[in-house]
């Protein structure tokens, strides 16, 4: 079975797509569409929808070229925060068939923790940073499942939008963005130096920063994406002064034009706060996190099914037979399988799930099915990795403050509908 | 309102119109609009140097060819770079955009110009571009102004250079500007009815091309007309990096495969065989019907967007609706031939040779 999920951000569409035994992605493609300038106030003009639809199409077509059999459309901040995001949802729907899931802040987080938590493992501590349009997600890597999760209500267009008058933000800016930083990390609750040494940046944003960094410096990139702490604050100078600022990021990732030197300024101030040493820049975020979920079982997005397709046994798969799973995939019997709730997904999901990645912990009920993260983190205190934390009086990480009150959710209230079904309440395709 | 405009990069049929359309639309929409261009191209802008145009100065203009303004190739990859005075060229721009107090300005250009609209752009510049190519090469639009009337141009040619091949039956190569994409050689060629096209996008095999001038005059034709795009390439020369293609074709004395071509298949078909550059008269004349209705239209929704602050776009063509896209997006990025695209098949399957 291949699964691909596609996500739309403020500034691209992009595309990953895996098989489920497990391994990394066989297929990715990316496609710049600058929501921003399609913009009419605060809802989406007919032009970016009818951009959205193209690109949208565009990627379903790559996804039907490589044999992919589940497709999920996820969105978070970008088109969750629009005015006119449902009228966009079925728009897209009506156009292409594919349900547009739209993915709350800690999701998001959630997301981007499952698709980085490997470098948990690492010595010295790691903390994950994602910078999105309008949210921020920051994870403590070392912490199990959602423990170590914060979901900040600010991203790179809020910060655009509060901070800076032109395109690119000038020292003074960057300044005012630093102390309102300082501010929220505080207010957050995260903690200061000597817990992390190493931040990891992800994301399409932070992926397009270190493309800035590597042309910057000259770095010919081998394996692991890192940037030397040095070089990274003296291309964040660069950034907000220097001469030939935009044309290096024209050059590298024009479409992350507005993007990347406030990136640069959020990341900068994180690693002055946390005293980090390594900054690895990770080319895994809330895409591929939400693809190991989807395919493990543990979340059940609507999905675009292509075997529902006219003419789909006819269809081309380039490689040997793709295994299918046990469920039943007639047209009748997922209808069947969507109105009580589950899907293919769902079916695999009911057994208990085959984990992946990092060992489970040992513990006397027996491994922890994936499907039900939150409940076996409720049930045992957090086992912490890395560096010991400084002494406080109330708990290990102020991230655990955050985990242990109950979290105040952001972004759109959800909808009342099965998350298997559209707002319509037809079935996938 | 005060704009500005100008024209940059190659020139070509059209360009006048899109500007007479821009600024009789705000001139019969706006009160107390300004309006004043750029003479050749950014160097103008760089210089600061505005020339007032009034409503009178565009009468007249929508059937002459080139550009009233003038126009240059100023490199992207310079305008970043410092100057003798220490200022960039980039720098130069914005102070004249500001110094002037512009509300907009309308940037009529190419893949390159529109890069440079982009940087202008981030700078804080509020701009518009509008897709000027021969080549047609410009991502996100179906169409570009200019490219209609330069496929009328060179299927002219094609047709004339029949005429006169079938007369000394003999092969003629066509030589059709393009060398990133070859939609106007694609173009051109079905237009002109060629027996072989060949583009950038599909190198060729010179065992087939050759196959397919011998079967032509053993079908009976007189002349085989062969239309090549300049950045054509063998498919031996395929894997190679463009400058290294430039060198080995500059070691035989060339700079694109036309010539070495038309010796080739003299040698081995026996074909008596001329090559024909057309070059710069591709650009030139006055813009055809086509193009001067695409340039008003184009020009009028540019001036549109100005008058609704819409910027950090450019204008184009899609499904026959002119509509916008964001600069960012499109900047620096081209348009290729698809070479298992609709109209390669079609061409291909009523006998056309691509050399495949």
């Amino acid at each position: 079975m291949k699964y691909a999920v596609i996500d739309i951000s403020s500034s691209s569409i992009s595309l990953t797509a895996a098989d489920d035994k497990g391994g990394e992605p066989f297929f990715r493609a990316r496609e710049s569409l600058t929501l921003l300038h399609y913009m009419d106030g605060h809802a989406l003009s007919q032009r970016g929808i009818e951009k959205l639809i193209e690109a949208v199409l565009a990627m379903q077509e790559k996804c039907r070229s490589v044999g992919v059999d589940m497709l999920y459309l996820i969105s978070t901040a970008a088109l969750r925060a629009v005015l006119n995001s449902e009228e966009v949802h079925e728009e897209i729907f009506s156009a292409t068939g594919i349900p547009l899931n739209f993915i709350d802040g800690e999701t998001e987080a959630y997301c981007d923790y499952v698709a980085n938590r490997a470098y948990g493992e690492a010595e010295g501590g790691a903390v994950l940073l994602d910078v999105g349009g309008a949210s921020t997600e920051i994870c403590d890597l070392n912490m199990e499942d959602r423990e170590g999760l914060c979901c900040l209500d600010f991203g790179i267009l809020t910060l655009r939008k509060k901070f800076v008058e032109k395109i690119q933000p000038g020292e003074e800016e960057a300044e005012n963005i630093r102390k309102f930083l300082k501010k929220r990390f505080k207010k957050a609750g995260l903690p200061k130096k000597g817990v992390y040494d190493t931040v990891v940046l992800a994301g399409a944003t932070n992926l397009a920063l270190y493309a800035v960094y590597a042309e910057y410096t000259k770095t010919h990139t081998v394996g692991e994406r890192v940037m030397d702490l040095k070089k990274f604050r003296k291309l964040t100078e660069h950034l907000l002064s220097g001469a030939g600022r935009a044309k290096l990021i024209l050059d590298v990732a024009p479409d992350k034009l507005y993007a990347v030197g406030l990136a640069a300024v959020v990341a900068e101030a994180l690693c002055k706060r946390f005293g980090a040493e390594k900054i690895v820049v990770s080319n895994k975020g809330v895409k591929e996190g939400y693809l190991e979920l989807v395919r493990s079982g543990s979340f059940r997005g609507a999905y675009y099914d292509f075997s529902q397709e006219a003419g789909a046994k006819g269809r081309s798969v380039p490689q040997a037979a793709v295994s299918r799973p046990s469920a039943p995939t007639g047209k009748e019997q997922t209808v069947e399988a969507k109105k009580e709730g589950a899907t293919p997904a769902a079916d695999a999901a009911a057994q208990p799930a085959k984990r992946r990645g990092r060992p489970a912990k040992t513990k006397e009920e027996g491994a922890a099915p994936a499907a039900q993260p939150a409940a076996n983190a409720a049930a045992q205190p957090a086992k912490r990795r890395g560096r010991p934390a400084k002494a406080k009086a109330e708990s290990a990480t102020p991230a655990a403050d955050a985990a242990a009150q109950p979290a105040k959710r952001r972004g759109r209230p959800p909808k009342a509908k099965a998350p298997e079904q559209n707002g319509d309440g037809e079935e996938n395709v | 309102m005060k704009v500005g405009m100008l024209t940059s990069g190659g020139d070509c049929a059209g360009l006048n119109a899109v500007m007479r359309a821009i600024a009789l639309n705000l001139y019969t929409n706006v009160k107390n609009v300004e309006i004043v261009g750029f003479r050749d191209g950014y160097a103008g802008l760089i210089r600061g140097e505005a020339v007032p145009m009034r409503r009178a100065d565009f009468e007249g203009m929508l059937r002459v060819g080139g550009t009233v303004l003038g126009t240059t190739r100023t490199p992207f990859k310079l305008m970043s770079v410092p100057e003798a005075d220490g200022s960039t060229r980039l720098a130069k721009m914005v102070a004249a955009y500001r110094r002037l107090g512009l509300d907009c300005l309308f940037t009529l250009g190419g893949a390159g110009t529109h890069r440079t609209a982009a940087l202008l752009c981030a700078e804080g510049c509020n701009v518009i571009g509008l897709p000027k190519t021969i080549d047609n090469d410009i991502y996100g639009t179906d169409v570009t102004f200019g490219f209609h009337t330069a496929v009328d141009v060179a299927a002219d040619a094609l047709e004339r250079v029949r005429t006169t091949s079938e007369s000394h039956r003999r092969t003629m190569l066509v030589e059709v500007m393009g060398n990133k994409a070859g939609w106007l050689t694609l173009y051109a060629g079905i237009a002109g009815g060629a027996d072989v096209i060949l583009l950038p996008e599909i190198p060729f095999n010179l065992d087939k091309v050759c196959a397919a001038v011998t079967q032509g005059y053993a079908a009976g034709k007189r002349c085989i007309v062969i239309a090549v795009g300049e950045g054509a390439a063998l498919d031996s020369e395929a894997p190679f990096k463009r400058r290294e293609r430039v060198f080995v074709r500059t070691e035989r004395g060339e700079t694109t495969v036309t010539q070495h071509l038309a010796e080739v298949i003299q040698e081995r078909t026996g074909a008596e065989t001329r090559a024909t550059v057309l070059g710069y008269i591709q650009r030139g004349g006055e813009p055809s019907a086509y193009d001067r209705v695409l340039c008003t239209r184009l020009g009028s929704y540019a001036a549109q967007l100005c008058r609704a602050g819409r910027f950090g776009v450019t204008v184009a063509v899609s499904g026959n609706r002119i509509t916008f896209n964001a600069l960012p997006d499109i900047a620096g990025k081209y348009k290729f031939v698809d070479p298992n695209g609709e109209i390669v098949r079609a061409a291909e399957e009523t006998g056309v040779c691509f050399g495949r």
